[in-house]
């Protein structure tokens, strides 16, 4: 989740300045406050990281879904001023220790390191002062990973940060990575180890940066998975915690196990590797289906780093080779540890969706293929693994795009590849403008679910081509509650419990396109018109509905001005709707001048239903000669606001207080 | 400003009270929201609100609703709840559930209650709200009487009876205090706004060098309070520097001066010192306390956001 952005020299906002965010976050403020430049902000971010010219450290300013003209308009500071961005993600805790094995869990135990927290800061400056082009200065990344499973006994962090990095086009930066280990049950406890792998970094950019990330991926990887595999295994491979990666030089890789006894840790560690240690072989062995699984996840073909140099990929290739090799030894292990049928079933999915890692992924993350995370936990159980779980959300959902050109397999960690996902399938954004209702609306074929452009102008389309993809969505009417219902089924609830409609038919015209007709009023025999012929509301709800349901768990959904067109009642009705999605596991920023949705907000919290402090945070936005700045509004649990800054929402008292003077006066 | 309770009987300022056409009540009454919601924004006041104050001030007293039936009223219920929206508080946990076993001692009750017969013991359930949330159920400590010839209490009662459930009687010591004292008076309030002219903003004078040698935070707590304080442009007429000093940590303040259209300021920020003073639209005495206290609400608000330190705040 997001938990925090932060912006400087962009825009009306010359200081940095820090907007927290909530479950559901609402930003308002008078026209030109610099509303829409704080989206704008994660827009750009977001732009970053999927920027076509990455690789050269450059980022566009226009493009998909952004256009913010030349440097110059965007930086407060002119032409030579920098500009900072940045967020702060936090994954959010589900389930308890001792659940046993909920959603998500088997993703953890197949030694994905999953971040717990993501802080990242990117400095642009100019690159054309005149053009829509900027450079990366430098970034910051820190995060803090969960690896394996914590359990009720142990528990491991593995804390990462990253230099400043000054001058991208070569420079070498420390890459500091801190393992703390903590057993909390027994008598020793661990001080933890530290390692310095030397990183050339190429930049910001994904490709570039996957050369350079790969080798480490699969170290960590590979450590993930054993370190898990101490906990699932139990005492066989305590002996065996660690395999440490050591570059020890570009064209000799070599993997080095730290055997680490819990006595050990904090002493010192014994270097191994498979020629000193005759026991390698057979401790990986002892792993079964979490190592086969782990390379199965990193199947991955060397051609595709097309950015890194050839040096570089055969680094790469080197090091993913070897672990191959070691995974294959491990192939016995695996036979012997799933069932014929489990090996039956997970060679299905693969066949059909690729690697399976990514297919468990997809499976996990829309909750697409219950059947399979069983088979992992049965998995877990056929081991006697007395293992104890906390599930920690991932930023992202895990699910890769079918149709990705490039091979994330190695991106799907944490650390920078986990912000470039979270950006990437996370981060959904619906502009202030909506496009016209139309009598047809012509065919194409939207990337995803959530792909309804910035205008909401694919909105239709989405329905079209994904309405009966069945999701888990939030259900109008009550407590909040999720069931699995169709997409465009879940639209036709809310939109009818909004009281916008109470029919909803999409028909497709095979020559033309999708015509969409709607009955406003119950009435089986009144006609259903199509968009143009009722209320310019409902075409103007639709893309809100279509993007809030179809969000993925964990996507941050950007609208801004969500009451467009809308009847007061039904803004009011749309917090509901909003906190319903919070609910359901999205995160909300709305950019509004609706005092009716803050208002239903309010009474939301008044109930009881909602938490102000957990659930709900409004920032109202300022701005003066100094700049703009926020300003955090307060909700109490009785829905008050007991610090209501002038211009908040305070226009109808003054006016009604002024109707009133006026009415008696001429009285 | 830390939040005060006071006395509910401010919402019917004009009950059925006095005499006169039903447009002069309604002026009144309109007089006496506006009036209290000046009084409510000036003292950073709230006060208790029942559900039965809720209907209460949804009908503005049945007799008129049903007499008049007219627009202005269902306006002014609008304009209540908007008041109310902003300054109520639910009464207090020590209140709330007793309200089916509390009664009240008749002896006290107001010759001419603001309220209807049927509202009166709910007046005096609020009377007592009011009472416990002030002082949280301390019996002998006083209540204060805001008002003495609006209030629901005896003009000439030195205490307040109040029975309860269980038989045992709460006695509460009443206080008149007059508007001005303890509380800013919205009159003076009123006089102070009505020279305002929202069009006109500050003058901005600072001294030789100093609004570059000064600290940015300084300048922003300056300038905003200048602009913004009580809400509105054109209540500071004139911000001018008049003293400057390096090398120097200090604590900020506000204050009164001898001349009343002036309040006196230090701003210390980074080493640095700045004096001055604020030229407000205040002609008397009782309009500078109302400014100092608009003006000190923002300057303080403004110094906690640039996290400079106030005279007399913790640290």
């Amino acid at each position: 989740m997001l938990r925090e952005f932060v912006v400087e020299g962009f825009k009306p906002f010359i200081e940095a300045t820090g907007i927290p965010c909530a479950p559901l976050t609402v930003i308002t403020g008078t026209n030109s406050s610099g509303k829409s430049t704080l989206f704008q902000a994660l827009l750009l971010l977001r732009h970053a990281f999927s920027d076509s010219s990455r690789g050269t450290g450059e980022v566009l300013l226009n493009g998909r879904g952004l256009s913010l003209g030349s440097y110059r308009d965007i930086s407060s500071g002119g032409a030579c001023a920098p500009i900072g961005l940045g967020v702060k993600l936090q994954s959010t805790p589900r389930g308890a220790p001792g659940q046993g094995i909920p959603r998500g869990t088997a993703l953890l135990a197949l030694g994905q390191s999953v971040s717990t927290s993501i802080d990242f800061s990117l400095t642009l400056r100019v690159a054309d002062a005149d053009a829509g082009l900027a450079r990366v200065a430098g970034y910051r990344f820190e995060s803090e990973k969960m690896q394996g499973v914590e359990s009720v006994e142990t528990e491991m962090t593995v804390r990462e940060s990253r230099a400043d990095v000054t001058d991208p086009g070569d420079a070498t930066a420390s890459f500091e990575h801190e393992l703390e280990y903590r057993a909390t049950s027994h008598a020793e406890r661990g001080s933890g180890t530290r390692e310095a792998v030397p990183l050339r970094l190429g930049g910001l950019m994904p490709d570039s940066v996957l050369v350079e990330k790969s080798e480490r991926r699969v170290f960590s990887t590979l450590r993930a998975a054993v370190t898990l595999a101490v906990r699932v295994l139990g005492e066989r491979a305590l002996e065996l915690s660690e395999i440490r990666a050591e570059a020890a030089g570009r064209h000799k890789p070599r993997f080095q196990i730290v055997k680490m006894r819990p006595r050990d840790i904090g002493r010192g560690n014994r270097f191994v590797d498979e020629a000193t240690d005759p026991t390698f072989a057979e401790h990986l062995q002892a792993l079964g289906p979490v190592v086969l699984l782990l390379t199965q996840h990193l199947h991955y073909q060397p051609g595709q780093i097309s950015h890194g140099g050839p040096a570089a990929e055969k680094l790469c290739a080197a090091y993913i080779d070897r672990i191959l090799a070691l995974g294959q030894r491990t192939a016995a292990g695996l036979e012997t540890s799933l069932s014929a049928e489990a090996v039956e079933q997970i060679d299905a999915l693969s066949a059909v969706n690729g690697p399976i890692a990514s297919v468990l992924g997809a499976a996990l993350g829309t909750g697409n293929h219950p059947e399979l995370e069983a088979l992992v936990a049965a998995a877990f159980e056929e081991s006697g693994s007395p293992v104890r779980t906390q599930v920690v959300e991932p930023f992202s959902t895990w699910s890769l795009p079918a149709s990705s050109s490039t091979d994330y397999g190695l991106h799907r960690e944490s650390g920078i590849g986990a912000l470039q996902r979270y950006f990437a399938d996370s981060m959904l954004h619906l502009g202030p403008l909506r496009e016209d209702p139309r009598n047809l609306y012509p065919t194409i074929n939207p990337e995803s679910p959530t792909d309804i452009g910035a205008k909401g102008e694919r909105s239709i389309a989405v329905l079209r081509s994904y309405g009966d993809r069945t999701i888990d969505a939030p259900k109008p009417g009550g407590a909040p509650r999720q069931v699995a219902t169709t997409l465009v089924e879940a639209v036709h609830e809310w939109a009818r419990w909004l009281g916008v409609l109470d029919n909803l038919d999409l028909s497709a015209n095979s020559k033309f396109g999708t015509q969409v007709r709607v009955r406003i009023v119950a009435d089986d025999e009144a006609p259903p018109s199509d968009l143009t012929n009722v209320g310019v509301g409902v075409s103007q709800l639709l893309p809100i509905l279509v993007l809030c349901l179809a969000a993925p768990v964990n996507a941050a959904v950007l609208i801004e001005q969500p009451e467009l067109h809308l009847h007061p009642a039904v803004q009011t009705r749309l917090a509901t709707f909003f906190y319903h999605c919070v609910r359901a596991g999205r995160q909300v920023l709305l950019e509004t001048h609706s005092e009716h949705i803050v208002n239903g907000l309010r009474v939301l919290v008044a109930r009881g239903d909602m938490d102000a402090e957990e659930e709900l945070r409004i920032h109202y936005i300022e701005r003066d000669e100094f700049g703009s700045s926020v300003v955090p509004i307060t909700v109490e649990r009785d829905g008050r606001i007991p610090m209501w800054p002038a211009g908040f929402f305070d226009e109808s008292e003054r006016v009604l207080s002024e109707l009133v003077t006026a009415r008696l006066d001429d009285g | 400003m830390a939040e005060i309770t006071i006395e509910p009987s401010w919402l019917v300022l004009a009950g059925g009270r006095d005499a006169g056409d039903r447009a002069s009540k309604l002026r009144r009454f309109a007089s006496g929201l506006e009036w209290l919601a000046s009084f409510l924004t000036l003292n950073g006041a709230s006060f208790p609100f029942s559900r039965e104050m809720y209907d209460a001030v949804q009908r503005l007293f049945p007799w008129e609703v049903l007499a008049s039936g007219g627009r202005e009223w269902a306006t002014l219920t609008r304009r209540a709840l908007l008041i109310a929206d902003r300054h109520a508080v639910r009464p207090m946990a020590e209140w709330e559930g007793r309200e089916d076993t509390i009664t009240l001692g008749r002896g006290w009750i107001a010759t001419n209650p603001p309220y209807d017969d049927d509202e009166l013991w709910m007046a005096w359930r609020d009377l007592l709200a009011a009472a416990v949330a002030r002082e949280r159920g301390e019996e002998s400590t006083p209540l204060l009487v805001v008002d003495a010839g609006r209030s629901c209490v005896e003009p000439g009662a030195g205490e307040a009876l109040v029975e309860t459930g269980d038989g045992s009687p709460r006695r509460y010591r009443c206080v008149r205090e007059a508007l001005g004292g303890r509380f800013l008076c919205p009159g003076a309030y009123r006089d102070l706004m009505a020279r305002v002219d929202p069009t006109v903003g500050p003058d901005l004078i600072w001294e030789k060098g100093v609004k570059d040698a000064v600290p940015r935070e300084i300048r922003k707590v300056l300038v905003r309070t200048a602009k913004r304080a009580g809400g509105t442009v054109g209540l500071v007429r004139r911000m001018a520097t008049t003293y400057r000093n390096d090398g120097a940590t200090d604590t900020c303040k506000l204050g009164l001066d001898a001349d009343v259209s002036r309040l006196l300021f230090r701003a210390s920020a980074g080493g640095k010192v700045v004096k001055g003073y604020f030229t407000t639209v205040a002609s008397s005495e009782r309009e500078q306390r109302v400014a100092l206290a608009l003006v000190e609400r923002e300057f303080v608000a403004q110094c906690r956001r640039e996290r400079l330190v106030i005279e007399g705040a913790p640290r």
